[in-house]
């Protein structure tokens, strides 16, 4: 691992650090932005799977910077650092279980002590939860709901206890697909859309700040999104986290062929409008789902990749 | 829900320390339908540009003529089409028209009034055929191109200059009727204009060769396609070659498009058609253990002023000390290695021949002999047999013919640039 210095009292920092341990010099963005490592180009000119586009060298890849899942030319996610942070806070899930799929994505909550290992965590044990609820035959709604159940007790075991200010915390959204219809639960601002030539729509509405604002009408959408809080999410997976309220879940009979996708704010932020999604897929050079998962990283990534980004992708095929 | 065109890279990107030279195959394939929006709905246009001077005279302005009529009776209603004949000067014998009955009617009138006489300065011909693709700018832009001799030599410099101009407003096929013309000569203007040259011996086998041509070029349906590279800052593109069908250098075309990215053009593309190119590139050397981003290839299509990129492959380079992971040659990277030798070797071997070199040219068309052999190329090899005695092939043991007919000599030269693929394994 290149060990680097503190540009202002030399003190040798990792590139995890946030902070330099000698003088408290902030350092994230010091380190977020620290380019090629051969050439010394500027962030943006490294590619999604970690060329430089001016040396053409490949950066070395932190393990987790970038994660692809492929489970079949119609199931599969990438998650990916994007340019801005320093390292890869969310992650995914995928499994199919007979003939019910399941798909999951989780943000870690950058403010939050941890959050890579809250994303995990959660992402994990609720995969599991689910395959094994549906195994025994439960239907997808209870097992949507052992699995947050499940997912919010892993997630508060990071936490080093009531003295933790800020326990490891991640938004989660987690689906399942089963006989033509996918149902929906989630927590944050991890978003589920369907996307299709005959009608895209956002499936979810987003536990933010932002929403409970503009619901209360205290507050009009323009003035919303341009607060300081406007990325705020109200509610969670994590040790203070309410814990009896149960997360929303939605039942969507799939209504043609099209994609089921799940994905972070590092996505949706450049495409917040189904239809706008809908044509980033449109223009993928590919129709399996890693392609066109790839394609969507890397439109973000184009648009500046200032959060991680992760997409989960289903395409639903109609039956003859 | 996307484009049909696919694009796949061949080749062994591991490479001992210090080495700085990157080969790479690319194949690509246009799919079953490579119809990219509009970019038919430009429509198609075809040229015939006929050679009428002097020489011609005789059967093979009467076979010419036949060819041209067949060729106009075959067009598709929807088709644009247009005639120039040429000697000293250019005649547009059917101006620009669409192919309906009653305009392929008046067109095959005029056609049949045409009559051989005069000289040969192809830069008229070339500067009238082009004046008429630039008034269909977006249609799919395809000429054949038909003479028997020499162009004039007064005619160079114009020459040069008409044929700079016509780069990129269209393509062109060229054939030689006969053997009094020279295959360089021709190549120059197929080369220049994405086309391929041919040798066409016996006049009465022009029509033949038209519907030939005709076909392939009605079964274009996305033009003005750029082989699009980028290469990393301090890289030197040792050469692009087109190698399958066949041999065609680009490396000269390229044309800088902004740092680091080169285009290529590659012409018109239709359904199922499929295409292999060799790239070599230099690059800084990286240390053992680094990865390299060597090259990135794509295709790109304009339509209504807007690129779209219809394919993409990468090309790598990652420094070993495995010298079982460095030393393998990738098969295709060979075999097309191979196959350029071949041609140059059959080049090479002519021109002694020429010389009255007997020792080189034996040599020359011996080692050829056996590259064919080896690579399976049984077209070249068939070709070559017409120019030597094989005693044995596998080690290329040949004696050159006392007499060769002209025709087989520059259909050796023509055609020697055509490759086999090596088999799928």
């Amino acid at each position: 691992m290149p060990t680097t210095q503190c540009p202002q009292c030399e003190a040798p920092v990792l590139p995890a650090d946030q902070f330099c341990e000698e003088c408290g010099t902030a350092l994230a963005e010091k380190n977020a932005s620290s380019g090629c490592e051969k050439c010394g180009a500027s962030p943006d000119t490294i590619d999604p799977d970690g060329f430089c586009n001016q040396c053409g060298f490949r950066q070395e890849v932190r393990e987790g910077d970038r994660v692809e899942v492929i489970l079949n030319p119609n199931l599969a996610g990438v998650s990916d650092r994007g340019l801005r942070h320093h390292q890869n806070e969310d992650f995914l899930a995928l499994q199919t279980v007979g003939t019910a799929e399941i798909l999951i994505v989780c943000d870690g909550v950058s403010s939050s002590h941890y959050p890579e290992l809250a994303a995990q965590a959660a992402s994990k044990s609720a995969c599991l939860t689910l395959a094994s609820a549906l195994q025994t035959g439960a239907s997808p709604e209870s097992a949507l709901r052992s699995a947050m159940d499940t997912a919010r007790l892993e997630v508060s075991r990071l936490s080093e206890g009531p003295s933790d200010t800020e326990p490891p915390s991640t938004t989660v959204v987690a689906a399942v697909v089963h006989d033509g219809i996918a149902t929906i639960a989630w927590l944050g601002d991890s978003r589920a859309y369907w996307i299709s030539d005959t009608g895209s729509q956002q499936l979810t509405h987003d536990h933010s700040w932002v929403n409970d604002a503009i619901a209360s009408g205290k507050i009009t959408a323009a003035e919303a999104n341009h607060s300081p809080q406007a990325h705020a999410i109200t509610r969670w997976l994590g040790a203070d986290a309410q814990d009896d309220a149960a997360p929303p879940i939605v039942r969507f009979p799939l209504p043609s062929a099209g994609y089921l996708l799940l994905c972070s704010d590092g996505l949706w932020n450049y495409a917040p409008e189904a239809q706008q999604i809908q044509e980033l897929v449109q223009k993928s050079l590919g129709t399996d789902a890693v392609t066109i998962s790839r394609s969507l990283v890397e439109f973000a990534r184009s648009q500046g990749g200032h959060d991680n980004i992760t997409i989960a992708l289903f395409i639903h095929h109609l039956l003859n | 829900m996307s484009t049909q065109f696919t694009a796949e890279v061949f080749q062994n990107q591991f490479l001992p320390q210090g080495s700085r030279e990157v080969h790479a195959i690319m194949t690509v394939n246009a799919g079953e339908n490579t119809e990219i929006s509009s970019s038919v709905s430009g429509g198609r246009l075809f040229g015939i540009i006929c050679d009428t001077s002097g020489s011609m005279g005789g059967q093979k302005i009467r076979s010419a003529k036949d060819a041209m009529i067949k060729a106009v009776n075959l067009l598709p209603e929807d088709a644009h089409f247009f005639m120039v004949t040429g000697a000293s000067q250019a005649r547009l014998v059917v101006p620009l028209m669409q192919a309906t009955p009653e305009n392929k009617q008046q067109a095959i009138i005029n056609i049949r009034s045409i009559e051989a006489g005069g000289g040969t300065l192809i830069s008229t011909w070339l500067e009238a055929a082009r004046k008429q693709f630039q008034l269909m700018p977006s249609a799919i832009r395809q000429a054949l191109l038909l003479t028997d001799g020499q162009n004039d030599e007064s005619d160079e410099k114009a020459f040069d200059r008409a044929l700079q101009a016509c780069e990129s407003v269209f393509q062109c096929d060229c054939r030689g009727v006969g053997t009094d013309w020279r295959v360089a000569q021709l190549r120059r203007i197929s080369s220049k204009l994405l086309g391929t040259t041919d040798i066409i011996a016996d006049a009465l086998m022009i029509e033949a060769d038209f519907q030939t041509i005709l076909q392939q070029a009605m079964g274009k349906n996305i033009s003005d396609v750029s082989m699009r590279l980028w290469t990393p800052q301090g890289a030197k593109i040792l050469f692009c070659k087109q190698v399958s069908p066949d041999i065609v250098d680009l490396t000269d075309r390229a044309k800088p498009m902004k740092p680091q990215v080169v285009d290529y053009p590659t012409g018109a593309w239709g359904k199922r058609e499929s295409r292999d190119y060799h790239f070599c590139i230099e690059v800084n050397p990286g240390n053992v253990g680094d990865e390299m981003l060597a090259g990135r290839a794509s295709l790109i299509c304009t339509i209504d002023g807007t690129e779209t990129k219809i394919a993409e492959a990468r090309i790598l380079a990652v420094w070993t000390d495995d010298d079982a992971k460095s030393t393998k040659i990738d098969r295709r990277v060979a075999h097309y290695t191979g196959q350029a030798e071949l041609a140059q070797t059959i080049q090479e071997g002519l021109d002694a021949r020429n010389r009255g070199n007997v020792e080189v040219a034996t040599a020359k068309l011996g080692r050829a002999v056996k590259i064919a052999h080896e690579s399976g190329n049984e077209a070249t090899a068939k070709l070559l047999r017409t120019v030597v005695e094989i005693e044995d092939a596998p080690t290329g043991t040949v004696r050159l013919k006392k007499a060769i007919a002209k025709e087989d000599e520059m259909a050796l030269e023509t055609r020697s640039t055509k490759t086999t693929r090596i088999p799928k394994s």
